[in-house]
């Protein structure tokens, strides 16, 4: 790469920081299309798109690649109301994804600007011994204030991941992770023309407080792509027959995460080990991605709409649910609210038609907290959140829409009774057990 | 004839009965009236009626009970008793006449007159008087004494009966607490969403707040009987409202040193002091009694045998060994056992006093901060329950918990505020020169709100 390309990944990097920061803010609107930019020296692989992230820039300097982390506290913003102190990197949690080619030699400084020592382990990386960033073990700690330098070269190309490797628990429960991309130098396969990092994390955020408890060990509350809860989640915007790679990384704390495509079947290409041989790969709709490790999946997106990709753990798709509270469903609360509502006036039952509807509500909640908040969708409320977001496959043109434009006839619409008649379905059709 | 008797008793007492009684409360009202109480009235008063219509507040019932009160109009019934008039009298000549005759002869009967006056006596009767007034005064302030205590005892029953109907109040609200609890477990026992432990706990919990409403209620009908006996109150004078217990006043009580201006004013005090110049003065009477009492002169005239003589005679006692010496030493001896009650009655009004102005710091630094921090905290616990209720984050049962918590600290403010009027209120009897009231100003022990203890959690 020469100067000029440094320059060009460089500002480009920093444009998209900036993009997915104001991007994160809002609701699920399509992003203006961005046509994937090709890697120079590559054969013509397209770039990582890090939704709601950025890219690390790169100084090359004697052919060596150098890029700076500084491991820091940042405030950061799950979604829309729902803000947090958290640890990142470079201003940004998680930390900017790492993109290089098989065979560059990287210089990697590490700036600690933690309370803390900290290090940073290259998970998955093929690297000398002394390089691997664990705590005691491979080096020293750096302790807050230092800088220290890791340099090798990236012998092999995958999936990776890095995190620090001192006190793990605090330091990945708060947010210091990121993804670490390594084109291979000569691609084999047919070529992708969207390629996209995703990193799953799961954190324990009160309603009302504003730093992740880093001790939680089971009760996560607020579950992230890109350290980013559904409505804040960048949509994945790609044109209709793109061959489209998801890139998934997860180092959650404790779960794993069955990441489910709708409208798509995929097959899984590779792990951080490497590649699935072609042979080997089979089709499906979910891949589970385990804690500490990554999952790349493939897929031509042939089928135009907006398609829900998220965490099929139903409670990885809520914000901040509690889990506390009585079973409330099937209860009446004429029965209940106005003995409740004589001590204490403004209380109302919920939940007893079940939750669907909890999103909606004008209640008071407690400040800074996203409690099951329902986002709207085009045809109602999406009572989704957390581990959520959007593939949008559009035709070309119509990627800046907000949401998809249904065919006429093509939505699930309320039964014609003409049509139930002749076919035969009675809606009050009765049943033994009812 | 016993129809003739209570008609001439009606009569008497209707001649004599009110119009009688001046003189006394000519006395006893003035130093009643420098505290800022209303004088005894000769008559009962119609203001009481004006006062009772009102919600009844510490003050007022004190006024109430002045005009009001049967016990206190009988001690001023019974002052009269003790006029100076009707203790000591000017003495009664005495008159002795005499007739003999020989049962043989015709002589005429011979004639025996004689007149004394015991001009001792009259001699003593000012001494004596002197005496009568000095005891008439220690009984004058030993009425208005009582009549501060009257007022006292009035203020005391009223703010406990205050107390009671907040303690009451705050008990209900409690058990509308765990009814709403249970009504929530039996509407999701009923769906099936819960079991017959968690229903049965809620269920106990109403059951108790029952009990605790049953027993403040109980307590508030208690109150307010023993306010109808501090008041002098019956019959249709029994309807009155409570005004709600006062909250703190705005101004901190004066801790400056008026232990002083508490003995001075002390009503007690000056009735023992009048009562050892009463024995003093009975002493020197004793004393002087012992030559005199026994003075009398007299003139006697007598006929025998047809002459008529006429004399004089002085007669007294020698006093070798009564003398009076024993009354008056029993006066010195009773007039130096009031100096030390008095020395003692200022060492304990001094430390009532001082008890009442530090229970009445203390307890007013408590209900500040039962209003100003205590319930503040509590209603932000429930309001921010309410808030992570409704975000489903805690469940109703924890939300009531919170109203619980917040229903005793009101429970614990009433307590507070007793307290403090209870000592506002001896403090203030104690400068006015009351006496220090054994117990009286004791706060009743406080009583646990319902359901306080209970820890809110959901089986
Ligand atoms: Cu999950």
């Amino acid at each position: 790469m020469n100067r000029r390309d440094f320059m060009h990944l460089g500002a480009l990097a920093g444009g998209t920081l900036v993009a997915g920061r104001a991007l994160g803010e809002g609701l699920a609107d399509a992003p203006p299309p961005d046509p994937a930019r090709v890697l120079p020296g590559t054969g013509g692989q397209v770039a990582v798109h890090t939704p709601n992230g950025s890219t690390l820039p790169w100084r090359i300097v004697d052919g060596v690649k150098v890029g700076h982390l500084v491991a820091m506290p940042v405030q950061h913003t799950f979604t829309a109301g729902l803000e947090a102190e958290v640890w990142g990197y470079n201003g940004q949690c998680h930390g900017p994804t790492i993109e290089a080619v098989e065979g560059d030699r990287v210089r990697l400084y590490v700036t600690n600007r933690l309370p803390e020592p900290t290090t940073v382990h290259w998970h998955g990386v093929i690297l000398p011994n002394g390089m691997d960033g664990v705590a005691g073990l491979n080096q020293r700690a750096i302790p807050p204030g230092e800088t220290f330098c890791y340099e090798f070269p990236l012998v092999k190309p995958g999936t990776f991941m890095y995190h620090p490797h001192a006190d793990e628990m605090t330091q990945m429960a708060l947010g210091l992770v990121g993804m670490f991309i390594i084109h291979p130098r000569r691609p084999t396969g047919p070529r992708v023309q969207r390629d996209f990092a995703l990193m799953t994390h799961e954190w324990k955020l009160q309603p009302g407080a504003r730093r992740p408890d880093p001790g939680a060990m089971s009760d996560f509350n607020l579950l992230t792509f890109n350290a980013r809860a559904y409505p804040g989640t960048e949509p994945l915007v790609v044109r209709r027959g793109d061959r489209v790679r998801l890139r998934f990384g997860n180092l959650s704390a404790m779960d794993h995460h069955p990441i489910h495509l709708h409208g798509h079947a995929f097959e899984l290409t590779a792990t951080d080990g490497g590649d699935v041989p072609r042979g080997a790969r089979y089709p499906e709709t979910t891949v589970l991605v385990p804690v500490g490790a990554t999952r790349v999946v493939e897929f031509i997106a042939d089928m135009p709409g907006d398609w829900a990709m998220h965490c099929h753990m139903t409670h990885h798709v809520m914000t901040q649910m509690g889990h506390d509270g009585p079973v409330l469903i099937g209860a009446d609360p004429a029965r209940i609210d106005p003995r409740v509502q004589a001590v204490v006036p403004g209380y109302m039952t919920m939940g007893h038609d079940g939750m669907g509807a909890m999103g909606e509500m004008a209640m008071p909640f407690p400040e800074n907290s996203q409690p099951m908040r329902a986002s709207p969708g085009p045809f109602g409320p999406i009572d989704m959140g957390g581990m959520f977001t959007l593939l949008k496959v559009r035709d070309a043109g119509t990627e800046g829409d907000a949401w998809y434009r249904h065919p006429n006839g093509t939505v699930a619409e309320r039964a014609d009774p003409a049509r139930l008649e002749a076919d035969g379905v009675d809606p009050d059709v009765a049943f033994p057990k009812a | 004839m016993s129809t003739l008797r209570l008609a001439l008793a009606a009569t008497l007492l209707t001649a004599c009965g009110a119009p009688s009684l001046r003189p006394e409360l000519d006395a006893v009202n003035p130093p009643i009236a420098r505290r800022g109480l209303p004088p005894l009235p000769a008559a009962p008063d119609p203001a009481a009626s004006a006062l009772l219509a009102e919600p009844l507040t510490p003050e007022a019932a004190a006024r109430v009970a002045l005009l009001r009160h049967g016990a206190l109009a009988a001690e001023v019934a019974e002052l009269a008793a003790l006029r100076p008039d009707r203790q000591v009298a000017w003495p009664d000549p005495h008159l002795e006449a005499g007739l003999s005759k020989a049962l043989s002869g015709d002589e005429a009967p011979d004639v025996e007159i004689a007149v004394e006056y015991p001009i001792g006596r009259a001699a003593l009767l000012q001494m004596r008087r002197s005496a009568a007034r000095q005891a008439q005064a220690a009984a004058r302030w030993r009425v208005a004494d009582a009549a501060l205590a009257t007022a006292q005892r009035a203020r005391v029953a009223l703010l406990h009966s205050q107390a009671a109907e907040a303690r009451l109040a705050v008990q209900i609200e409690g058990l509308k607490g765990v009814q709403a609890a249970y009504a929530v477990a039996l509407e999701l026992r009923r769906v099936g969403n819960t079991t017959a432990l968690a229903l049965a706990r809620e269920r106990a919990a109403v059951a108790e707040a029952r009990l605790a409403v049953a027993q403040a209620e109980a307590q508030a009908l208690s109150a307010r009987e023993a306010v109808h006996r501090a008041l002098g109150l019956a019959g249709a004078a029994t309807t009155w409202r409570a005004a709600p217990l006062a909250g703190v006043p705005a101004a901190e009580p004066g801790t400056d040193d008026r232990e002083g201006q508490a003995v001075r004013h002390s009503l007690a005090l000056q009735a023992l002091d009048a009562q050892a110049q009463a024995e003093a003065d009975r002493a020197g009477a004793a004393e002087a009694g012992g030559w005199l009492d026994d003075l009398a002169v007299g003139v006697r005239t007598e006929r025998r045998e047809g002459t008529w003589e006429l004399g004089a005679m002085v007669g007294l006692a020698l006093p070798l060994f009564d003398g009076g010496r024993g009354e008056g030493a029993q006066a010195e001896a009773r007039g130096a056992g009031l100096r030390l009650r008095a020395e003692a009655a200022a060492v304990d009004v001094r430390s009532a006093f001082r008890d009442a102005r530090d229970r009445l710091l203390s307890a007013r630094r408590q209900a500040l901060h039962l209003r100003d921090a205590v319930i503040p905290a509590r209603e932000a616990v429930l309001a921010e329950s309410l808030r992570a209720c409704n975000a489903m984050q805690i469940s109703v049962f924890q939300l009531l918990a919170a109203q619980r918590d917040l229903t005793a600290a009101r429970g614990a403010d009433v307590d507070a505020r007793l307290a403090m009027g209870l000592a506002q209120a001896t403090l203030h009897h104690l400068l006015m020169g009351g006496a220090p009231m054994e117990g009286a100003a004791l706060p009743a022990a406080p009583q646990a709100p319902a359901a306080a203890a209970d820890d809110g959690g959901h089986g």
